[in-house]
């Protein structure tokens, strides 16, 4: 594990793995979430995060240090945290946002950008915590009403483009009563009688999600029933926002705890090494 | 918004009643005021924009802050108490700590006036009080502050407005810059700090014309001295010590133009300055512009070089030398690994006229021996050429590697495909031998010997690989590699590709490639693989992985069973059901317990989607041979729901039987689903040649289309359906496969009919023949015995038939389809209707204009007379129609289209909705997004039989004999991919 102990550290701070390094880690990691449930049970206490969103210049930085930091405790402490899949680990949407491009240019190959969603694939759609609090990342799905239906989906894909998997990972709760078009063109809307039907069937007390910047880091909406969790603070460095997580003790009491953007000087020394050489 | 309330305040004086005055509510902000050369509070009545107070800040200390929200003090000037009360507790902490900065910097002018403050530049200075016609400061030193303010505290929106000022000052840069050079000649680190806000705020106001003079050759490593000078971080960062010194600019081959040379420079310094200064201050838009004068430049460089006949051949002969060193070989290796990387960002001609170019000078033959290099990063480089090539004109790869002398080239992709390795070399060969084979790109008259060549030569080794790698069975295992080693010519090469020792050395990363790339051969090439698969019984080969400890290689496997059922193909189902191949899998699942993880989730989905498909054999198959085993599975209703579904058709059959008494209905298990399908599949694979799977919009909706149509002729359908079920009992009883064959026998005369209807060729009788023959030599691939040859000779590769069609895409429109597919729409299905006439002299083939009721039906678009042909059969065709068509349609109305066969489509193009780049769902409306998923989801599907291989014909083995009496041309006609034009209701 020393080995594992001294990446983490590395990527603490934000310096880059090898690409050796990276494949092993997406393996180890792979070998893991391959056991892991679509819907992932975890005990409190816990803390629950929203989208972070790398929070590096331009969504840039998306998911690699980010997301490889995150990889790599989950490797070191497989029980003690539990990540789940966001709409953003597909491999289009990186593409877009320029991971792609980004490990090309700075491995030299697309192998580091492969590994990683290669791993998306695997990782889980859901936790429930303590049989009361399910924690997804974008919402509910027209196709899903109980829990045990999400176990039939075989989640080793790229997120689709509808069905109950895209559902889960796009949709947003909205003031509306049943099912709406997302303007996102992926997912839905659901109001609060949904969420209602939803935790009663389900013997929920409440549904943590994120996907959506709430400028005041968290946001309550059908009396307590949806909470939806944003980590991300000044989201894109120009939003303002600050950012929240969710503590919950053993007895699943709610603490939100705010916080603000970490002033520029905690955040270290970019690492991007340039390449020594060039042609053109 | 946000930002505005931070700084809302009512403005208070105390009267001379000793009472405290509202004057007013508005917006305080720091500013320097010109006037006094002060800092002072300047508040903003919010709704009239007056100025509601001024204050210069004082040295002494006259304020007080009371509560969390209130700032009051004495002005000496006016002998006035005034009190701010802010709305945000925040925002007085903030107006109250820049006072005490600005009170310290009074005291210390050293320090820099609001600098000492942590907040970001934003639109918080929105109300700064600079004046819309205040001119820049002059560049002085005793000035930098204001220029601080001037330039790098600029709101957003104002940054136009300072960049054409500072482009309308004479030299405005120049004397920054010189200033910069003299305040570093003095060392004044107070300045330099400065200066390098100032710069950095140049740089943010995101001006193409301040760019073109600050990253001009003269200026730019002053720009970057000065962004040494980081306040935020204690220590200098030495870049221009790191852009003089470290990094080196290699030029393999003399590059003579300076203008170019220019540009090489300064392109590698805008990125280093964009990755390594910078890449947390830009935003989006001055981060893309950045990105933008790179790319520019390296259209600029690339092009020349292109246009620079002398260059080019000078590299070659340079890398032909035998004089060149080791390492000068190596920096040549990667000056064209840049050099082709660059050309990406080329317009798609000169792309492809520079790849084209590099190719004809021998790049390839170059790339040989660099992927058999020692060192890995010149493989690396090497292989990056490789893929640039393959993505962009893979016909010229693939045409190398069957013409090349010894196949050289061919045998170490596959080599270095399967031997691991610590780099991503391996999965470097996978991708290139991936892109290879994907048909959608293929040339079809290269498709034939690109794939036989692989079929017959590399995918032995593959197979070997697997299966050294997998812990075989002892028993059950009898007829593997004897009859799996069909072409002596790939012996040599495949022993030299995998020895003995390295059989125990096959790593689970291996496994997975492997396992991967005959998923996507399975959904790609239908027939070459479907007689592969039989042929060298891949799939328990496969299934073998099963047995291995990682969990992932097991689900994997399970991934590969319902790639192949995804197909929804008779012939691989009967093939499964044969050979009892559902038993590893159940094994595996059962093995696992109740345990919920992926593969747990995996095997539910596949018996769901068994279920949803209504795939009768299977779901028979299930019911009979595992719902015991499977009975512990209680946690969801999957297995319930199958042996319901199991025990409705079997009433169903029951009460068919009653009616119909079994005279006309005798036609077959699943005569109606058959007919459907394959029609469909037929359908699909006219759009398959080129499209990507995920465009195929149109045969979901051509299905839903046939489903709908039998909602009238259901007690038919269901008729025919159910009285199929004790014929198949029958055949599973018995395991006799010839049951099925005569059985099958029906239904061709069935389908014979129905072409007559259809057309005028009389070839009903012949064809009829013909496929009676054939379905014994089916049966043949059915048992394990090997083939005789030769096989089928109305399969598509049938070297005959295969001359007819190439015309249909010219090298030209391959390459656009490899890149665009879209466009070429049309354009393929006139051709393709073209086609029945040049095809009507080969007597072999019935010419059915086929696609005929899809166009009528779909209201396709184009407006082709020859769209046109004669039609109607879809009410006669789908009269046939089974129950699985309806009871389809029910998870689909709820769900919009069920997941897992959108799994099959996602699964295989993991690389090509990379290279498909951006058109993701989000961006588009949800129709779209539904068009295109659905699109996908045929793909997956329709692909139907042998559809994918090129426009040769479509036909597949066994059940799907009929096929092959239908012309490819049939299948070209509804190639229309819009999803919209399909509401057929």
């Amino acid at each position: 594990m020393s080995d594992l102990d001294r990446q983490i550290e590395q990527l603490k701070r934000c310096e880059p793995l090898k690409e050796s390094e990276v494949k092993a880690l997406c393996l180890k990691a792979i070998e893991i979430l391959v056991e892991e449930s679509n819907v992932q049970r975890v005990d409190a206490p816990v803390t629950i995060c929203g989208d972070i969103h790398g929070q590096f210049y331009d969504l840039k930085e998306l998911f690699k240090k980010p997301f490889l930091l995150l990889l790599a405790l989950k490797v070191r402490y497989p029980d003690r945290i539990t990540l789940i899949r966001g709409n953003h680990e597909s491999r289009q949407i990186t593409q877009v946002y320029g991971f792609y491009d980004e490990c090309l240019r700075k491995y030299g190959s697309v192998n580091v950008w492969r590994y990683c969603t290669d791993i998306f694939d695997y990782l889980s759609l859901s936790a429930l915590i303590e049989n009361r609090i399910f924690s997804v990342h974008g919402g509910l799905s027209p196709s899903i009403t109980t829990l045990d239906q999400i176990r039939t989906v075989d989640r080793k894909q790229e997120v689709p483009h509808d069905g109950a998997m895209c559902d889960l990972l796009w949709s947003d709760p909205e003031e509306i009563e049943g099912w709406g078009l997302s303007p996102r063109g992926a997912g839905y809307l659901f109001g609060g009688n949904v969420v209602t039907t939803f935790n009663h069937t389900n013997k929920l007390d409440l549904i943590c999600r994120a996907h959506q910047l709430v400028m005041e880091g968290y946001k309550w909406m059908f009396n307590q029933q949806v909470v939806t969790v944003w980590s991300a603070p000044n989201y894109c460095y120009r939003c303002g926002n600050v950012a929240a997580i969710l503590e919950l003790d053993e007895h699943l009491n709610k603490k939100f705890t705010v916080f603000e953007a970490a002033p520029q000087e905690s955040r270290g020394v970019p690492s991007k090494k340039p390449a020594p050489e060039y042609f053109l | 918004m946000f930002a505005q309330l931070f700084e809302r305040v009512k403005v208070y004086r105390l009267n001379d009643g000793g009472k405290w005055d509202d004057k007013g509510t508005g917006h305080v902000s720091l500013e320097y005021l010109e006037r006094s050369e002060a800092v002072g509070l300047v508040v903003i009545d919010e709704e009239n924009n007056q100025t509601l107070l001024i204050h210069r800040i004082s040295a002494d200390d006259i304020y007080r802050r009371q509560e969390d929200t209130i700032i009051s003090w004495t002005d000496p000037e006016v002998a006035t108490d005034l009190a701010l009360s802010f709305q945000e507790t925040m925002s007085c902490s903030y107006i109250w700590d820049q006072i005490c900065s600005v009170q310290r910097s009074i005291q210390f002018p050293a320090v820099g006036a609001l600098d000492s403050v942590p907040r970001p530049i934003n639109d918080d200075m929105e109300h700064s009080g600079m004046s819309q016609d205040d001119g820049l400061p002059l560049v002085e030193l005793g000035n930098l502050p204001q220029l601080v303010k001037a330039i790098a505290e600029v709101p957003h929106f104002d940054r136009d407005r300072i960049a054409a000022l500072i482009l309308r000052e004479q030299n405005y840069i120049r004397k920054i810059i010189e200033l910069f050079r003299m305040c570093e000649d003095l060392e004044n680190l107070e300045a330099l700090h400065m200066l390098f806000k100032i710069v950095k705020g140049i740089i943010s106001l995101n001006d193409v014309h301040i760019f073109d003079d600050i990253f001009s050759e003269e200026f730019i490593m002053d720009i970057v001295g000065a962004l040494e000078y980081d306040p935020e971080i204690p220590i200098k960062q030495n870049y221009r010590a790191f852009l003089k010194e470290q990094v080196v600019y290699k030029e393999v081959v003399p590059i003579r133009d300076p203008t170019i040379l220019s540009k090489i420079h300064q392109t590698y310094r805008i990125g280093y300055i964009k990755d390594v200064i910078l890449p947390r201050v830009l935003d989006d838009q001055t981060f893309a512009t950045f990105n933008s004068i790179m790319l520019f430049n390296n259209v600029a460089v690339v092009s020349a070089l292109q246009n620079d006949s002398a260059f080019l051949s000078e590299l070659f002969t340079k890398l032909w030398s035998p004089n060149t060193s080791e390492r000068g070989r190596r920096d040549l290796i990667l000056f064209v690994q840049e050099f082709c990387n660059l050309s990406k960002h080329l317009q798609p001609a000169l792309r492809n006229q520079l790849l084209g170019a590099l190719v004809a000078e021998g790049l390839f033959d170059i790339v040989t021996n660099t992927l058999q290099s020692s060192d890995e990063s010149v493989r690396l480089s090497g292989s990056d050429i490789l893929i640039v090539i393959s993505n962009h004109r893979p016909p010229l790869l693939r045409a190398f590697l069957v013409q090349q002398q010894g196949q050289v080239l061919f045998s170490v992709l596959v080599k270095g495909m399967l031997t691991p390795g610590e780099g991503g070399f391996q999965s470097q060969m996978l991708e290139i031998m991936r892109t290879l084979l994907d048909s959608d790109t293929m040339d079809p008259a290269q498709t034939d010997k690109f794939l036989d060549v692989f079929y017959d030569k590399y995918m032995d080794q593959l197979i070997e690989v697997l299966t050294a790698g997998c812990p075989a069975k002892s028993v059950g295992d009898t007829n593997k590699q004897s009859s799996a080693s069909p072409s002596p010519s790939a012996a040599d090469i495949s022993a030299a590709v995998v020895p003995p020792s390295q059989k125990n050395s096959v790593t689970p990363e291996i496994l997975m490639s492997i396992c991967e790339l005959m998923c996507f051969c399975v959904q790609h090439h239908r027939f070459r693989i479907k007689y592969y698969v039989m042929r060298n019984n891949v799939v328990e080969k496969i299934l073998r992985l099963t047995r291995r400890k990682e969990k992932y290689l097991v689900v994997a496997a399970v991934r590969f069973l319902r790639t192949c059922i995804a197909l929804k193909d008779e012939f691989y189902n009967r093939y499964l059901v044969k050979n009892n191949l559902f038993q590893p899998v159940i094994q595996a699942f059962l093995a696992n317990g109740s345990r919920y993880n992926l593969l747990n989730s995996a095997v539910l989905e596949l018996i769901d989607f068994i279920r949803k498909e209504n795939i009768s054999i299977l779901i028979a198959h299930l019911v009979e041979n595992f719902a015991e085993k499977l009975e512990c599975v209680d946690y969801v209703e999957t297995v319930q729901a199958l042996k319901l579904k199991f025990e409705q058709s079997q009433e169903g059959a029951a009460s068919v039987g009653r009616d119909a008494g079994g005279a006309v209905m005798s036609s077959g298990p699943d005569h109606g689903s058959m007919r459907v399908r394959e029609r469909l599949n037929q359908m699909g694979s006219l759009a398959d040649t080129r499209k990507r799977r995920d465009e195929r919009a149109l045969d979901k909706d051509e299905e839903d289309y046939f489903a709908e149509d039998s909602d009238e002729e259901e007690d038919t359908a269901s008729a025919q359906e159910s009285a199929g079920g004790p014929a198949l009992q029958s055949v599973n009883a018995n395991g006799n496969v010839l049951v099925d064959a005569s059985v099958r026998n029906n239904r061709i005369v069935g389908l014979v009919d129905y072409e007559d209807e259809d057309e005028e060729t009389p070839v009903s009788l012949e064809s009829n023949g013909k496929e009676v023959s054939l379905e014994k030599k089916v049966d043949n691939i059915l048992s394990p015995l090997p083939i005789s040859e030769p096989v089928w000779p109305e399969m598509e590769d049938f070297p005959g038939k295969r001359r007819m069609s190439p015309s249909l895409e010219s090298q030209e429109s391959l390459e656009i389809a490899a890149t665009k597919r879209r466009k070429s729409e049309c354009e393929e299905v006139k051709n393709s209707l073209d086609i029945p006439a040049a095809k009507g002299a080969d007597g072999v083939h019935s010419q059915r204009p086929a696609g005929d009721d899809r166009l009528n039906s779909s209201e396709v678009s184009m407006s082709d007379d020859k769209t046109s042909l004669p039609g109607g059969e879809a009410k006669e065709n789908t009269s046939a129609i089974d129950q699985s068509r309806e009871e389809k349609r029910e998870p689909e109305g709820q769900n919009s289209v069920d997941p897992p066969a959108e799994s099959e489509a996602e699964g295989s193009n993991g690389y090509g909705s990379r290279r498909r780049g951006a058109d993701c769902e989000y961006t588009g409306e949800r129709q779209s997004a539904l068009g295109e998923r659905k699109g996908s989801l045929e793909g997956s599907e329709s692909i139907g039989i042998g559809a994918k291989e090129n426009s040769t014909h479509p036909v597949s083995l066994g059940s799907d004999v009929k096929l092959a009496s239908l012309g490819s041309e049939i299948l070209r006609g509804g190639t229309q991919p819009s999803p919209g034009s399909y509401t057929v209701r």
